[in-house]
């Protein structure tokens, strides 16, 4: 489709932006151990923000042919919006980033024969005693082209590779997962869910305490974009949303802890050479040796405080638009081992759930944990069958020390295991 | 070449069962804060979703690219083909034909013009007087759902529900503590349904809400007696037992009631069922996206299992009846077994009566969610607010709770069932296979002679 057209036709109304996203996906779905479905799909959208002084509009399409229409309701929108503080902004004509390792041919031409051979190694090292009763292999292929009335004329594609696996003794379950761009080796995400159903096995039960806790990668990332995520977008703590307004340049974490949203970075997630609103990418120091010493911002709340945008925005529906690209923890020096004989009496925690009750302004979390496991003298006693615990996140950041020197990055987060002192510990 | 002309001809080349889905969305989303507009949104799409079965085996492709849809059929084709070697084979051959056109009446809230929907919620948002709101929030989307299904065996069924979500939530800052509040509405229907809804009302329950936050002291932690009220019942059994019931978790043994079916499992006076038939509620639909006519479905009755919920294929791989439960999100997933709207029915016990004789218990109001371990039937829930029950009465607002347990020993606990059954309309919306998906349900209270409560959220 040919987007000069439509910024031509939208151009009549006011300032136009457009973000065209096409996507190719494939998927093979496993029922206990069995191909169960096998799908592939084909997508685009097309988003329109017209704009005028203070003022815009925005509508999206999945149905191409109908662009004038989607130009008009975007018109029809702009027209019954209240004004904004400022006009609204329009990137730019600048030098996009050059991104490596995000898009890899390979990943993105995987025939089903392929695909189902990754399928069926994700199943082959599991335990013959244990169930699968779900398993997924999938790659998608994704290209953006973004234009508006500036000249603006951005182009990126990228590649992921997903695979999931559930495994079961009939009683209990575990479930392993991994995103990457690449295609990566499904033999050992499958093995490791395998495992960690062989360690949960014989769970017993133990008495609340408080103690030391050690969050791994997928627990701290939930922590982190329930909590500090939220406190660092500038549009929160322009709202007074956030428990660290007001406290630039000060210290708000433990030395040990430094942040940096990254949206260069080689093989990251969330990488790519343009933000949401077509600025380009950035490297942002959050947090360094304990001092907060930026937020992330898009356009908009930039001019709010007087600085520039560090290419954070997440989309054009809305303003403003926040969002991580990829938030890295500064590595720590400890290894599993190192970490666990740091530990006299406390509990390991692979994941959390519930975090959508954890109070994301005053950090204050209560949430269930699972995969949870005694430690004793800097051992792994036992599995421990239900449990939560319960601390505040600003104050455990505060003290951390102990911060693990292995990333795994499934979400925003490029995650590092951590240990939290003087946690409430229910079972 | 025409839908039906595609179908034929992939069944010539050996497919045993094929549907195709034409899926066209509007939908308009408004949302206001503290006396200004501040997002609009205007979305539109048409999807196509073929599905081919081919000697045991799926294939599924989907577009939104008419021109690109027979290639779709062949890409779904040559996927079944390949998976057609490697799978367990079982048949798609009991399949209800349905020819029906089901159009929504009325007039539409697509054709309100927007200037109108904004100022009701500016005016909603000037109904909040209490001096320490310090943040007002009134926002909807108004859709509209058109689907148009074909499958091989005949089937062609148009269905087309306009659904309306609206979420009102206010936040106020007392003595250094904030504390919110808020109330969503969903229901299927377009104007006439709408404007039945009396804000006023539902502004003052909310300010009334938001005042006992503040005053709300802790809850205890312990076994307690614990009353639930119709929303958290209805949610309750949704996620513990609903789930459950859904054929595909039986059938990846991950369901704690796999082979329990004829079983004793809730008390005699315990009855469940799923039903996509209350008009306006999140879960109505009068076809699923299988072609397949809705029913009602019981899924415990005097506290026996008796029922497990179906899509075509779960059925036919069990050598059960279709239930209508056949469910996608879009055309660009696959269907798979679906709650539609869940219903307890109603039991003996006046409101007061299910207080009476707890000397020291907890009554839970309102759900803010949960979690199931589908294979152990474990859970943990949360409730937005609760009370404490102090000899057989309603006495201090507590905050709210969660409780825990097992779901094969929490349903005998289950001694009173209450006469107050009401319909949730609560635009509640469930994720499954990331696929999200409107339910609803209806619920009377329900008291619990002992729960796991955990004290503060």
């Amino acid at each position: 489709m040919e987007l000069s057209k439509v910024i031509k036709f939208g151009e009549k109304y006011g300032d136009v932006t457009l973000i065209l996203s096409n996507e190719k996906n494939n998927k093979l779905e496993f029922t206990n151990g069995k191909i169960s479905n096998a799908s592939h799909g084909e997508s685009s959208v097309l988003e329109i923000r017209i704009s005028k002084g203070k003022k815009f509009g925005y509508a999206l399409t999945r149905n191409l042919k109908d662009w004038k229409s989607t130009v008009l309701n975007a018109v029809k929108l702009m027209r019954v919006s209240r004004d904004l503080d400022f006009n609204v902004p329009l990137a730019e004509k600048t030098k996009a980033n050059r991104i490596k390792n995000i898009f890899y041919k390979r990943a993105k031409e995987i025939s089903p024969t392929k695909l189902l051979s990754y399928g069926e190694n994700l199943m082959s090292e599991v335990d013959s005693s244990f169930n699968i009763p779900k398993a997924e292999v999938s790659n998608n292929y994704g290209e953006i082209k973004f234009m508006n009335s500036n000249g603006v004329f951005l182009k990126s594609k990228e590649t992921s590779f997903s695979s999931s696996i559930e495994v079961s003794n009939g009683k209990l379950n575990s479930y392993e997962f991994h995103t990457s761009h690449d295609i990566h080796n499904t033999k050992n995400i499958g093995k490791k869910a395998s495992e960690l159903l062989k360690m949960k096995l014989h769970p017993k039960k133990i008495s609340s305490f408080k103690g030391d806790v050690l969050f791994d990668h997928l627990a701290v990332s939930d922590l982190f974009e329930s909590v500090i995520i939220p406190a660092v977008s500038a549009d929160n703590v322009q709202l007074k949303k956030s428990n660290l307004a007001n406290k630039l340049n000060k210290k708000v974490f433990s030395d040990a802890l430094t942040i940096i949203d990254d949206g260069v970075l080689p093989n990251g997630l969330f990488s790519s050479p343009f933000d949401g609103e077509g600025s380009p990418t950035s490297k942002t120091t959050i947090v360094r040796d304990g001092f907060l010493r930026e937020f992330l911002y898009d356009i908009y709340s930039a001019k709010k405080d007087g600085v520039k945008s560090t290419g954070n925005s997440v989309g054009i529906d809305k303003l403003p638009n926040i969002g991580p690209s990829n938030f890295v923890i500064k590595r720590g020096t400890f290894s599993r081992d190192e970490m666990y004989s740091e530990i006299k009496r406390g509990v390991y925690v692979r994941e959390i759930f519930g975090s959508h009750l954890i109070n994301t302004i005053t950090g204050d979390c209560s949430v269930g944990a699972e995969n949870v496991f005694y430690i004793k003298n800097g051992k792994v006693i036992h599995p421990i069958n239900q449990a939560m615990v319960s601390f505040n996140l600003f104050d455990a950041l505060k003290k951390v020390r102990v911060i693990g020197k292995d990333y795994r990055q499934e979400s925003h987060v490029a995650a590092l295991p951590m240990i939290f002192k003087n946690v409430q510990v229910i079972s | 070449m025409e839908y039906k002309a595609l179908i034929k001809k992939f069944e010539s080349k050996g497919a045993s069962f094929i549907d195709l889905r034409i899926l066209d969305q509007t939908s308009e989303v408004v949302s206001t804060e503290n006396g200004n507009v501040n997002s609009m949104q205007d979305l539109s799409s048409r999807q196509f979703g073929v599905r081919i079965f081919y000697k045991g085996a799926w294939g599924f492709a989907y577009t939104n690219d008419v021109s690109k849809l027979e290639d779709s059929f062949s890409k779904a084709f040559k996927l079944a083909k390949i998976s057609s070697a490697k799978k367990d084979v079982f048949k798609i051959n009991n399949v209800p034909i349905n020819k029906a056109s089901v159009k929504q009446k009325g007039k539409s809230m697509l054709s309100v013009p927007i200037e109108d929907k904004i100022n009701l919620f500016l005016n909603i948002q000037k109904k909040f007087n209490l001096d320490f709101i310090k943040n007002k929030n009134v926002g909807a989307s108004f859709s509209r759902r058109e689907q148009q299904y074909f499958n091989s065996f005949g089937s062609n069924v148009f269905e087309s529900r306009e659904y309306f979500n609206v979420l009102i939530s206010i936040t106020g800052l007392k003595n250094g503590k904030v504390k919110r509040s808020f109330e969503r509405i969903g229901e299927v229907g377009g104007h006439g349904q709408f404007r039945k809804l009396k804000f006023d009302g539902i502004a003052k329950a909310l300010e009334d809400k938001l005042k006992t936050e503040f005053i709300a002291g802790i809850p205890p932690a312990g076994k307690f007696p614990l009353v639930i009220d119709n929303v958290l019942t209805h949610v309750f059994f949704h996620e513990a037992v609903g789930h459950a019931c859904e054929a595909d978790s039986i059938i990846e043994k991950s369901s704690v009631l796999a082979g329990k079916l004829g079983e004793k499992i809730a008390p005699d006076f315990l009855n469940l069922y799923d039903t996509p038939k209350i008009k306006n509620e999140h879960g109505y639909y009068a076809y699923d996206d299988e072609g397949v006519k809705s029913k009602r479905t019981i899924l415990i009755k005097n506290g026996i299992l008796t029922n497990y919920l179906h899509s075509l294929e779960t059925a036919n791989k069990l050598n059960m009846k279709p239930t209508g439960n056949g469910r996608a999100e879009s055309a660009f997933q696959v269907q798979i077994p679906r709650m539609s709207n869940t219903v307890l029915e109603k039991g003996d016990f006046k409101f007061d009566e299910l207080f009476e004789g707890i000397k020291k218990g907890i009554y839970a109001k309102d759900s803010l969610g949960g979690v199931v371990e589908p294979t152990t039937g474990n859970f943990l829930f949360n409730s937005r607010s609760a009370f404490l029950i102090e000899n057989g009465k309603v006495t201090k607002p507590l905050q709210g709770v969660s409780f825990g347990g097992n779901i094969l020993n929490i349903l005998p606990k289950i001694d009173k069932i209450g006469d107050d059954k009401k319909v949730s309309y609560g635009g509640w919306r469930c994720g499954k296979n990331g696929q999200m998906v409107p339910v609803g349900g209806a619920a009377p209270h329900i008291k619990i002679s002992e729960a796991m409560v955990g004290g503060a959220k």
